[in-house]
């Protein structure tokens, strides 16, 4: 059963917290998360790490040390030595989210902040995009967002990235399996090969988090 | 044909920090070759589509049609994102 963590994150890490993270990811990931301009998308990034080690160590019983994070050519990470084992992650604003099945997935959660809509034209597929413009002005941008969390997280199951203008949802959902939540301002979207969804979010925290992989 | 220094720093100043309203960060602290996603300045994807609809709308260069490993290249750094408009901008200007 496809199971979706998440993780909220809205304060700076105590400063020995971070370093413990750290010194738990592989050395390349260290050294990218180290470069971040900002403090907040290094913790994050952090944190999404973390929740792809517990979980695994939690589900799989196996030692942090037992396993290494790599990254595909597009980014998205994967497990070499355990093929069974399938997961991904995403953040944006307060929440991490994270994703694990026994087939591919991919998930997307994005905060529905004002965007010039003008340009969803040029970005959404056709009909999607004429769709838009029949709704009323505050339920465009929550369908814009579905648009585009739905392709990202096809896209993000398959391991691939962006092309414009997006495919529309109509072909996706005839293509793959999906689910979306509502989470306060966000909209998170979950897609599968299978369409055997949880309904229900495990909400984490760092602490449960570190007890797992200690 | 479009000078390459003027597009980096438009491409800094009018859309990375004004458009995305990155305050924190000046023009300066970025540099050319700093990866714009997944690490360096941290942009997540929907900050991504609002690069590329900035990148229209002031340079009239369009990033549709293209693959996922190509839109990837170009909106890698600054460097690549203002080659990429110049060579489009001087296809666009020559055609």
């Amino acid at each position: 059963m496809l199971k979706i963590f998440a993780l909220k994150h809205s304060t700076k890490l105590d400063s020995l917290v971070f370093q413990e993270i750290l010194s738990y990811l592989d050395k390349g990931e260290q050294e990218r998360i180290l470069k971040f301009y900002r403090w907040q998308d290094a913790e994050r990034s952090l944190l999404g790490n973390l929740i792809i080690r517990a979980t695994i160590c939690d589900l799989f019983q196996v030692k942090n040390s037992d396993f290494e994070v790599f990254r595909n050519e597009m980014g998205k990470p994967y497990i070499n030595n355990m093929p069974q084992v399938f997961f991904n992650i995403s953040h944006s604003g307060h929440w991490i989210m994270g994703a694990f099945d026994s087939f591919p997935v991919g998930i997307d959660i994005e905060q529905i902040k004002p965007l010039d809509l003008n340009m969803g034209k040029s970005i959404l597929a056709a009909n999607d995009y004429e769709e838009m413009l029949k709704m009323k002005a505050p339920d465009r941008l929550k369908h814009f967002y579905k648009c585009w969390t739905l392709s990202e997280s096809y896209q993000k199951m398959l391991g691939s990235g962006v092309t414009l203008p997006l495919s529309s949802t109509n072909n996706l959902y005839d293509s793959a399996f999906f689910t979306n939540h509502i989470i306060d301002d966000y909209i998170l979207s979950i897609c599968s090969s299978h369409g055997l969804f949880s309904e229900r979010i495990i909400y984490t925290d760092t602490e449960q988090l570190l007890n797992l992989i200690r | 044909m479009i000078d390459i220094a003027r597009v980096k720093a438009v491409i800094k100043e009018d859309i990375l920090i004004k458009r995305l309203e990155l305050e924190d960060i000046t023009p300066e602290e970025i540099e050319d070759n700093t990866p714009l996603f997944g690490e360096g300045l941290g942009l997540d994807s929907v900050e991504a589509l609002d690069v590329v609809a900035g990148i229209e709308q002031i340079f009239g260069v369009k990033l549709q049609g293209i693959s996922p490993e190509e839109f990837k290249k170009h909106l890698y750094s600054v460097e690549t994102l203002a080659q990429f408009v110049v060579h489009k901008g001087d296809n666009q200007e020559a055609s």
